[in-house]
Formats: structure tokens, sequence, C-alpha cells
């Protein structure tokens, strides 16, 4: 698909979406970012550590990048692991969220940001869509926007930032923390096992299609699809009882919202439906699970499988889940997913807000 | 106070709730109350966009709404929808006659969202005279009604004070309703 025509026509006019358009700031890049298109996706991977694999590569990718930066850059990129410090992760663009921790993209040279995505393709899945591929199309969405609008929220590749909470290794606890605008990846690790990949946030604008840095990009239409397939199943009974009153903007359990689950699950109970229709639940879950590594992602698997029939699932809004407002949560035992559809915020259109939450296992379970 | 005071006193609100260090997605309500001699006056600060979801007659308004005054032919229904709404109960579980007095549009800014219209509501109700009515208990469940995910935050107006944190009201499925909160005396 060609890329997106963003008309001549005013800023203001661009972002005039749904009743009581929202107006952005205008101006140019934001000061402290470096507010460039690092381009990931035709980042060269790099040699070492190829006889590696799994894990131990990880860690090998993680001491190769810590020997080729700077001390003060190491000192940004590597600290005590702490639950306050994993909290900070945002939706926002840096405008909006200032408390990100660890050095950007942008920080680095183009061989160490090879390391970095190394990394990056080590603790994600390779799936097409899901994964690290999810992952460079988000970004790809922020270089999309950072060259068609005139905002100055900070929108570029390289303003997500990296950090290792903890020293990544084969005994103790360290994370991988990885995010930016519309991207959080909180990966929990604890004696060289994945304990926790959540709080996982997703979103991307623009969300239709487009072309960015050389190739199409759609990265979260298949989680619209899975939840749209569920409730095109439901009988009419089912879909009634699965919808939720009221309406809702945003997600519940958003960036500092740790404490917003509900006690009572709402909606429907999947352990009421037929194999098919579970099936269907599933996977929708996995199109979040699957972004992980599948050695930590067929662990989280079997136990939100086993939970199943104890989940729930719901929406408000159509069931098609293509429209402004739309939503969409499966709640279960330990699985939180939220699915939001909001007004375009930077062009014209709807984009989504999603994230993964464990309500055991975020922050890999610990409190401090 | 003022007019003109509790005026910028919500646009400034407004402001330091869109901080980046602030909790809020999207930009929240805002309830400040301050206490006199014989009243309490409440100051209520909503995104237009949210409340038109909850209160669809809002949107006769416009799109774009100039700031000032809410047109009166509008006074009517917003009055209705607080009474409905928001309500004071004190200590002696006797209710408070809690009633709108004005209703304005302002500008906000939004570090996400950008420039967006609020509706900045005054509300006042009579205080028992001869007791103390405090605690007073604030129910309150304006916009989440209806948004699910809208949130307000409550904060105590001291004479030349920086406004204090209270808490916050939101939805709370297991209730099917918002939590009514306390409101302590200054």
């Amino acid at each position: 698909m060609s890329k997106l025509v963003l008309v001549g026509v005013s800023a203001v006019a661009l972002m005039a979406v749904g009743y009581y358009g929202y107006t952005r700031f205008g101006g140019g890049a934001l000061a402290g970012y470096s507010n460039t298109n690092v381009n990931i996706g035709a980042v060269a991977l790099p040699e070492s550590c190829s006889a590696t694999v799994g894990f131990a590569q990880m860690l090998c990718l993680a001491d190769a990048l810590k020997a080729d930066i700077s001390p003060e850059l190491k000192f940004e990129l590597e600290r005590a692991y702490t639950v306050a410090d994993a909290k900070k992760w945002s939706n926002f663009p840096p405008v909006g969220y200032r408390d990100r921790i660890g050095p950007t993209l942008g920080d680095f040279t183009p061989k160490q940001r090879g390391l970095i995505k190394a990394i990056l393709m080590q603790a994600a899945s390779l799936n097409r869509n899901e994964g690290y591929d999810e992952l460079e199309q988000v970004l790809n969405a922020d270089d999309y926007l950072a060259e068609n609008t005139t905002d100055s929220a900070g929108f570029s590749s390289s303003n997500y930032h990296i950090a290792f909470l903890g020293t990544p290794a084969n005994l103790g606890t360290w994370q991988l923390y990885f995010g930016g605008h519309h991207f959080a990846m909180t990966s929990t690790y604890k004696d060289g096992f994945l304990i926790g990949a959540t709080p996982s946030f997703r979103g991307v604008e623009p969300f239709v299609p487009f072309t960015q840095n050389g190739r199409e990009n759609a990265p979260l239409v298949q989680e619209q699809a899975a939840f749209a397939a569920i409730f095109a199943a439901l009988s009419a009974t089912e879909l009634s009882q699965a919808t939720l009153a009221g309406t809702f903007t945003d997600i519940l359990a958003g960036p500092q919202k740790d404490d917003a689950f509900p006690s009572a699950s709402e909606g429907l109970k999947v352990g009421t439906l037929t194999p098919e229709k579970q099936a269907l639940v599933l996977t929708a879950i996995e199109t979040y699970v699957r972004d992980i590594n599948p050695v930590g992602a067929n662990k989280i698997m079997a136990k939100y499988k086993a939970e199943l029939t104890d989940t729930y699932v719901s929406l408000a809004g159509s069931p098609t889940v293509d429209a402004e407002n739309d939503y969409v949560r499966i709640d279960g035992p330990s699985v939180w997913i939220e699915f939001s559809l909001q007004p375009g915020r930077s062009i014209e259109g709807i984009h989504p807000h999603s994230v993964w939450r464990d309500k055991v296992a975020d922050y890999g379970g610990n409190k401090e | 106070m003022t007019a003109l005071l509790r005026f910028c006193w919500a646009f400034g609100l407004a402001i330091v709730l869109a901080h980046p260090a602030a909790t809020h997605p999207l930009p929240a309500s805002t309830i400040r109350y301050s206490v006199n001699t014989d009243r309490i006056d409440l100051t209520v600060t909503i995104p237009l966009h949210e409340l038109a979801l909850a209160l669809p007659a809002v949107t006769a308004m416009g799109k774009t709404p100039a700031e000032g005054p809410v047109a009166e032919n509008l006074t009517p229904q917003l009055t209705a929808y607080f009474n409905d709404h928001a309500a004071l109960v004190a200590v002696d579980h006797s209710r408070l006659a809690l009633g709108m007095t004005s209703a304005k549009i302002a500008g906000a800014t939004h570090e996400d969202i950008g420039a967006y219209a609020l509706l900045v509501v005054d509300l006042s109700a009579p205080l028992p005279p001869g007791q103390n009515a405090f605690p007073l208990t604030l129910t309150y469940d304006a916009v989440m009604h209806e948004v699910r995910n809208h949130r307000a935050e409550v904060y105590l107006q001291g004479t030349g004070q920086t406004p204090q944190a209270i808490g916050l009201i939101r939805f709370d499925p297991d209730l099917g309703a918002a939590a009514p909160l306390a409101l302590p005396l200054p």
C-alpha cells in the first residue's frame, strides 16, 4: 500500500478528530532527544556472540554492548534493579512522559544499535507482525509521525529508551527495559529464566497500514482481527453477556495504574463457550504472549490455557472492534489484556492503545 | 474568591494535571472544594469531550465552543445533571442543598492530546448552622457513570494555600458505582 498522503491542510485541521477535536502543539524537534530516524530495521546485526544461542547469547550481547560504550553511557544503561524504576513506563511520547530511564537509541553508534537490536530480537519472538517485527513497526510509526506531522512531541525511532535494571547474568534478578511512544517492554529474568514479561504496552499511530523505512507496517491489526473473530463467533446471547455497560475511552490498567484491576471479573466466562470459541480467545491472547521469546511464551501460554475456563472476555462498543471508543478486555486469574481504539492524536482516524498485564507476574512478581 | 481567580485556578490545575509526571493517560476531572463560614464551594473541571459522551446535550455548544459562560439554554440541563450526579451529606446523614451557581468554558492543554475545552462548574451548598457537618461525604459520578475509565481528582483549597490532594473518585465495577469520598475540614 502506498504511503499515506497527508493533504496540505493546516496542522489544526489535520488533528481535528471526533467531537471537540484536539489540537496538538506545533513546533520543531524536542530538546534533549536525538529526534532522528535510526531505521532499526536496516541496522546491521553483529557477528559477535554467534557461537552462543538463547539466553546465553543475550548475555553475550549485553556484555559486548557494555564493553563498547563509554563509562558514562554504561552508567546510564545499567543500574540497580528496583520495581520503582521498572514502573517508569508509559504510552506517551517523550514530551508527555519524562521519567523513562536509560539512554535512547540515538545515544549509540550504529554498531552498538546492532547489538541492541540483537538483544531485542533475542528477548522477543521473530514471528511476522509480532515480537521484534511488531516493535520495529511501532518505531517506524514514530518515524512516520516525525516526517509527516509538525508535532513537537518527540516522535522518532531514536527516542526509545533501553536499560538493564540489574546486571544481565545467569544468576540474580534483572530486567530488560525498552520503551518509548506506544511501546513498553519489561522482561524480567531471575537465575537465567524469564519470570515476567509484563506490563507490556503496545499502541500505534497510524493504525492503518502505512509505508515507512522501506516496508509496509501494520503492527496491531492482527490483535484487532483476533478480537473481532471472537465476537463474530458469539451468539447473540453470548455477545450480550460479554458487553460491558458504559463507554471506555482508554484502557484501565495503563501506565502508573498498577492498582486498576477490579476484584471481580466482568463479561462472558470463557468456560461456558464451545472449544472452538475458546480457541479464538486463546488465539487473541497469543497475539500478546507470542511477542516474547518462544521459551518464555510457551510457559506463559500453558498457564493461561490452564486458567482459560475461569477467564472472561468483554467488550464495549461495536463487536467489529473498528470504531472510536471500541474496547476489549480479557480478564483471567492471571492474564489481563485491554485494547482501546481512540481518536487519532496526530493524524486523522483512530489508533489503538493496548496493554498486556499479568496480575501475578507483572514486574516478575516483584514488589520492590 | 473572584470569578477571575476561579478561572485561573481551574486553568492552572489543568496544566498541573497535564504535567509529565501526572498519572493520567487522558485528562481527568478535578474537584476543588473550599470551606467558608457558612457554606462549602466546589469548583469542578471536566474535559468537554468526555462529558459529551455522558451528557450529549452539551454537544449543542458546537465543536469548538468559545471560552466564557455557557449558553443560558443549557444551564437548566447542567443544573439537573449535577443535581443527579453530585451530592454532599453531612456527618449526621443530612443531605446538603448543593446547587450549581455558574458554568463556563475554559481552554486547557495536555501533553498527549494538546488543546481541549474544559467545562468549569461552580457548585455551592450552605452548611448547617451551629454544628460541625464534617467530614462531609461527597457522592460524585459525573462522566464516570458512562465513561468507566474516567477519574476525578479531589483537592482541598485552603485560603492562600496550594490545593491539597484529598483523594480520587473512579467507577468501581465491584460496587457498580463510584465510591463516595470523605471531605475533611481544612
